[in-house]
């Protein structure tokens, strides 16, 4: 049986035509549905209880559509557990064709605006950049790649629920994310192209705080190690490490490649036969000079000096940038 | 309560044996270089570490006393990684790591030797008897140790396959175990590169020991694998190593043996040591063998490490540079101190001036030169000879040292 959760802020405007046509896409298919409302100002699940088939779950006191997904799946009875906005911008057409590809792989359906087939309506170009970003933010925290982890149609199977149920920390607006960031790596993940279709009436409910919400999300998932954060930071701390030393090998590139420069640079060295060796960098090679650091190690600060020395000449020259 | 009196116990030993060699009066050339943090041959972690502290008038001391407390106190990691041993074979064991010669003769001193023994004790216990958590933070803390072992001693890339096989034990990806493991290794590579002298000093180090006869080179691998055990523990080690054939710690005797095969020095036997160790709690974690004579063996242990202390002991004293740059600094000049003839870094570590080799020419901006041989013009400079601690000194004008 397929148990499909409306999560509902609001939406007395659009909750009727959309049971309606849940309704007549589901005919013949057994199935239930459970509108989880968030004590709708505008008793929207009031106006959920005239639907067929329709349970309703008034919540006073909870807030936040991640929670309403969850509470609506413990209370679900079927074996595939579906969700999908209750504003009707989420097509249920394809709701028959995630319901068995569900029952078939025992896995996880998602609904995906990104894959090909999939669009979304009426966004304008700032909206469709910023989702991208918030996409593929959201991606790092999960190590399974979906094109669309944030959409909020998808279906699971009641079993693969039951094992990642006690990890999931509801919070915000993504409750997939967090799914997907506590499946199992051998999950079966399918996607099927979605149509986001233009809000009929009401308002979005996307604003600062959400948007807040999220990235905080995020980030909780990558500090619990899901995803790929540890490898990330250890990357950085690479980068940075090469970023330090990289650049002075490329200065003394001629020295290990040129066996003419190498002993021209050995016997310049020889001349400063004052000065410890350990006390000398060699900062730069060129082909007729050389920078060199004088550093004269001893307790309390040290005494460094730059100098330009070239090979044909016994002179050492202050360098030029140094003040 | 008992645990803490162990512990105060052990912190005295420590406090003992940083001590006395600060007594002695003088650092080493090796420990110099960390404490003045100069650049080579090691990677910068650990000096640069070290080197913070060089406004401190006691840094010597300090590190004599923090590195020997690591020391000591890893007998505690010890216990716990012990723990399916019996009760005696876990005492032997923290003895045996107490008394070996490899780390008592350790104990006290300046070098990257302890501290890469440590970081391979970790190792040792992160890749056999620790229990981990198979996720990414723990193989992400895995990879940092290693990192950081790199970044304080090249020799602690011995340590690679005892690295691999903790990583393996957390389940991580392939990709993350190259990550973790070659990266480092590649940017410490580069690191190298960025310094011509640290090349250079590999390439001497690796060919000093040219003229040396095969089985000169035998017998000194031979004896840093029973001074870093005491023979007892280099038994029970290796035994246990050939009989459970782990490939972190087989992989990683092997490697040490090799380098230690081409570039033999005395403070090497600290490396093999955990291994010791680690080897010997695969083997006395089998049941049959909890009824060996501990008690016996332990004796042995310390008859060999004073063997070993008495036949090869540790030179402390480095010579006479603390008292006679004291005596130096003491006469009130500026200027360079210029020194004739081959001197180690200690001498560095004792001035407050820069050094500089001794030139005839240079004794204009000098303020004192010490010919540890001829030192070639100076007895018509005008300057004055005296006698310091039978090193031969030349100061300016009518100054009295």
């Amino acid at each position: 049986m397929l148990s499909l959760i409306l999560p509902t802020y609001n939406e007395a405007q659009n909750i009727r035509a959309l049971l309606k046509e849940i309704s007549h896409v589901l005919e013949g298919i057994s199935h239930e549905i459970i509108v989880v409302d968030d004590n709708s100002p505008d008793k929207t699940w009031e106006v959920a209880q005239s639907g067929k088939n329709v349970q309703v779950i008034r919540r006073i006191g909870r807030r936040g559509l991640s929670s309403a997904v969850v509470e609506g799946f413990a209370a679900a009875k079927g074996d595939v557990l579906a969700v999908m906005d209750g504003d009707g911008q989420h097509d249920p057409k394809i709701l028959p064709t995630m319901a068995a590809l569900v029952q078939k792989n025992h896995g996880l359906v998602l609904g995906s605006r990104y894959i090909e087939g999939g669009s979304v309506e009426g966004w304008v170009e700032s909206r469709h950049f910023m989702s991208r970003v918030a996409t593929n933010f959201g991606l790092l925290a999960s190590r399974h790649r979906v094109s669309d982890p944030m959409t909020g149609y998808f279906a699971l199977h009641q079993s693969l629920f039951r094992k990642i149920k006690r990890h999931l920390r509801p919070r915000g607006f993504k409750i997939l994310l967090e799914i997907i960031s506590w499946l199992p790596a051998d999950a079966e993940i399918v996607e099927v192209p979605l149509i986001f279709r233009l809000r009929k009436a009401g308002k979005s409910k996307l604003n600062a705080k959400i948007e807040l919400e999220y990235l905080w999300q995020v980030l909780s998932l990558l500090l619990k190690g899901r995803g790929k954060a540890p490898q990330m930071l250890f990357g950085i701390l690479m980068i940075l490490t090469l970023i330090a030393f990289a650049p002075r090998v490329w200065n003394l590139r001629l020295l290990y490649l040129d066996p003419d420069i190498r002993a021209k640079v050995e016997e310049r060295l020889r001349q400063e036969e004052q000065w410890l060796l350990s006390d000398l960098a060699v900062l730069e090679v060129h082909e007729d000079w050389m920078k060199i650091r004088h550093r004269s190690h001893i307790r309390g600060a040290d005494i460094s000096a730059c100098y330009v020395a070239r090979y044909t000449s016994s002179v050492l020259h202050p360098c030029p940038d140094a003040s | 309560m008992s645990r803490r009196i162990l512990a105060i116990g052990l912190q005295a030993c420590a406090l003992v044996l940083a001590v006395y060699p600060w007594l002695l009066g003088g650092v080493r050339t090796d420990e110099a270089k960390y404490l003045l943090n100069i650049p080579y041959p090691q990677p910068p972690f650990g000096r640069w570490i070290i080197g913070m502290t060089e406004f401190l008038p006691f840094q010597e001391l300090l590190w004599r006393l923090i590195i020997a407390s690591l020391l000591v106190h890893a007998v505690f990691l010890i216990w716990k990684i012990s723990a399916k041993c019996g009760t005696f074979a876990r005492l032997f064991l923290c003895a045996a790591w107490l008394l070996s010669a490899g780390v008592l003769l350790q104990m006290g001193t300046i070098m990257m030797a302890p501290v890469t023994a440590l970081q391979g004790l970790l190792l040792v216990a992160l890749a056999m008897f620790l229990p981990l958590k198979k996720d990414q933070w723990t193989s992400f803390f895995i990879g940092l140790l290693w990192f950081a072992s790199l970044f304080t001693a090249y020799q602690a890339v011995l340590y690679l396959p005892l690295a691999v096989e903790a990583l393996r034990r957390t389940k991580t990806s392939i990709f993350t175990q190259i990550l973790y493991i070659l990266i480092p290794i590649a940017l410490v590579f580069v690191y190298a590169l960025s310094n011509p002298l640290i090349i250079a000093s590999f390439v001497n180090a690796g060919t000093e020991n040219e003229t040396i006869p095969f089985y000169a080179w035998a017998f000194y691998l031979v004896r840093l694998w029973l001074s870093g055990g005491s023979v007892i523990l280099t038994v029970l080690g290796m035994w246990g190593m050939l009989r459970h054939r782990r490939f972190g710690l087989l992989g990683s005797f092997i490697l040490l043996s090799a380098f230690c095969f081409i570039s033999f020095r005395e403070y090497y036997d600290i490396l093999f040591t955990p291994l010791f160790i680690g080897g010997a709690i695969l083997l006395l974690q089998q049941r049959k063998n909890r009824s060996l004579p501990f008690l016996w063996l332990t004796a042995g242990l310390v008859f060999c490490t004073a063997f070993f202390t008495w036949k090869y002991p540790v030179i402390y004293s480095p010579g006479p540079a603390r008292s006679v740059m004291q005596e130096i600094q003491a006469a009130g000049g500026t200027g360079s101190i210029l020194i004739a003839g081959p001197f180690g870094h200690q001498w560095q570590y004792e001035s407050r001036f820069p050094i500089e080799r001794y030139r005839s020419g240079a004794l204009l901006s000098a303020q004192a030169a010490i010919c540890l041989i001829k030192c070639e013009g100076i007895e018509t400079s005008g300057w004055q000879k005296v006698d310091l601690y039978g090193v031969e000194v030349w100061g300016k004008g009518s100054k009295q040292h």
